[in-house]
C-alpha cells in the first residue's frame, strides 16, 4: 500500500470520499423531502373545482405532457373527485407546472380556456387521453382546439382565448408558488398541505384524505 | 521546482478527466437517488434515470461509474511519483469494465429507450477519452507486451518494469 503515502494519491482519496460522503447525505435527505407542509402558497392560485368550503382541500401540481400526471389524473384522481370532492368532502385545486416543452404551456393555456367555460375537468381528462409522447407536436394549438371541439366547448371563445394569452400570468404565478414549495417533480399532490410526490394508488390517498377528515 | 516527465503529464491529465467524470457521475447518483417513482423530474434524464436499466439490485449504476472514476483518478495521481503493475492491472481492468457497460448503456439509451441523457453521454465520453490515453501511457511505458486484456491482467508480470530502463523515477 505504498502509493497511499504519496500526497497526490492522498488528494484524490479525499476528492473520492467527498463523493460518497455527498451520496450518504443524499440518501439520508432523500428519506425526508415528503414533509413540506405550506398551504399558503399551494392554495393561492389555480383553478378551484368543488365546495369551496369542504373540509380538505387537494391541490394538484401537473405537467400536462407528463405521463405519470396522465396515470394520477385518470386513475387516483378520477377515484378521487368521485368520492370526496362530488360528495363535498374535498375540493380540488389544478395548478399547472409546465417544464417538459412549449407543448405543456400550450396545453396548460387551454385547460384554463376551458376552465372560462366551466369544464376544466373535462377538458384536463381529454388532453390526458390524448397523451402521445412528449414534444410531438400532440398538443398543437390545432390539436388542442380539436379536443375543445370534441367536448363540444363554444370553439370561437376558446381559439380567441388562446391566441389572447390572458392565462399566462396564471401560468407563471403557479410555477413561481410550485418552486416556493420546492417541488422537483410531477404530479405533486398536496392534500391539506401535505404534500405526495409522484403518483400513488388511490388507497394511498385515501388513507391521508381521510386523516385529514379526522377519520 | 520539481518537473515532470510526459508520462507524468499524461497521467495528471488522466485523473483531471476522471474527477470531471466523477463529478458527472456523483450527479447522475444524486439525480437517480431523489427519483419519484412515477412521476417526472423537472432535473432531467427522466426517461432514462426512469427505466428498468438505471438500476442493478436497486443500486444506480452511475454509482458504478463513480467507482470506476474514483479507483482511475486516484491510481493515476499515485503513478505521477510510482510504478506499480498491479495498480496498472486494475486501471486496466475498471476501464475494460467502465467502457462495456458505458457501450451497452448508449446502445439502450439510442435504440430501446430511445431517449438520450446529456449526463450519461457525458460520462461515456469523458471514459472513452481516458481510455485513449492511458492505451498512449501504456505503449509509452512499454510496461505491457499486447493489450488483450486477459494476457495483460493474468500473464504479464513485473519483470517488465525493471526491464525497461525508461521506467526508473
Amino acid at each position: 500500500m505504498d502509493f497511499l503515502k504519496n500526497k497526490f494519491t492522498l488528494f484524490g482519496l479525499i476528492v473520492f470520499t467527498i463523493s460518497i460522503l455527498i451520496i450518504v447525505i443524499t440518501l439520508f435527505s432523500s428519506n425526508n423531502n415528503n414533509s413540506a407542509n405550506n398551504d399558503e402558497y399551494a392554495t393561492s392560485g389555480g383553478i378551484l373545482l368543488g365546495d369551496p368550503n369542504a373540509p380538505v382541500t387537494i391541490v394538484k401540481f401537473t405537467d400536462y405532457q407528463c405521463p405519470s400526471c396522465a396515470s394520477f389524473t385518470l386513475g387516483p384522481g378520477k377515484q378521487i373527485f368521485r368520492e370526496y370532492v362530488d360528495t363535498g368532502k374535498a375540493n380540488f385545486i389544478y395548478r399547472n407546472y409546465p417544464f417538459i416543452g412549449d407543448e405543456s404551456f400550450q396545453a396548460a393555456e387551454a385547460a384554463l380556456c376551458a376552465s372560462d367555460q366551466d369544464r376544466l375537468k373535462d377538458y384536463d381528462e381529454i388532453i390526458y387521453v390524448n397523451w402521445n409522447g412528449q414534444n410531438k407536436g400532440t398538443y398543437s394549438e390545432k390539436n388542442l382546439i380539436t379536443m375543445a371541439e370534441l367536448l363540444q366547448l363554444n370553439v370561437n371563445s376558446f381559439s380567441e382565448c388562446m391566441s389572447s394569452d390572458k392565462h399566462i400570468k396564471n401560468i407563471q404565478k403557479d410555477i413561481d408558488d410550485g418552486k416556493k414549495l420546492g417541488i422537483k417533480s410531477t404530479p405533486s399532490v398536496l392534500i391539506d398541505g401535505e404534500l405526495i410526490l409522484g403518483t400513488k394508488s388511490y388507497g394511498d390517498y385515501r388513507v391521508i384524505i381521510e386523516r385529514a377528515l379526522g377519520n | 521546482m520539481r518537473s515532470f516527465t510526459k508520462i507524468q503529464y499524461l497521467w495528471f491529465f488522466t485523473a483531471f478527466i476522471s474527477l470531471l467524470g466523477l463529478v458527472v457521475t456523483t450527479y447522475l447518483t444524486i439525480l437517480s437517488i431523489g427519483q419519484i417513482e412515477a412521476s417526472c423530474s423537472i432535473q432531467g434524464c427522466n426517461e432514462v434515470l426512469n427505466s428498468k436499466w438505471s438500476k442493478l439490485l436497486g443500486i444506480p449504476l452511475s454509482f458504478g461509474g463513480m467507482l470506476v472514476y474514483g479507483i482511475i483518478m486516484i491510481l493515476s495521481l499515485s503513478h505521477i511519483s510510482s510504478i506499480n503493475i498491479l495498480t496498472r492491472k486494475i486501471i486496466l481492468l475498471s476501464i475494460f469494465i467502465g467502457m462495456s457497460v458505458s457501450v451497452y448503456l448508449t446502445y439502450i439509451e439510442i435504440f430501446v429507450i430511445k431517449a438520450l441523457c446529456q449526463y450519461c453521454i457525458t460520462s461515456a465520453i469523458l471514459l472513452l477519452i481516458n481510455s485513449i490515453i492511458i492505451i498512449i501511457i501504456f505503449k509509452k511505458e512499454k510496461l505491457f507486451i499486447s493489450f488483450h486484456i486477459w494476457q495483460v491482467l493474468f500473464l504479464e508480470d513485473e519483470a517488465k518494469v525493471s526491464a525497461n530502463p525508461q521506467n526508473q523515477r
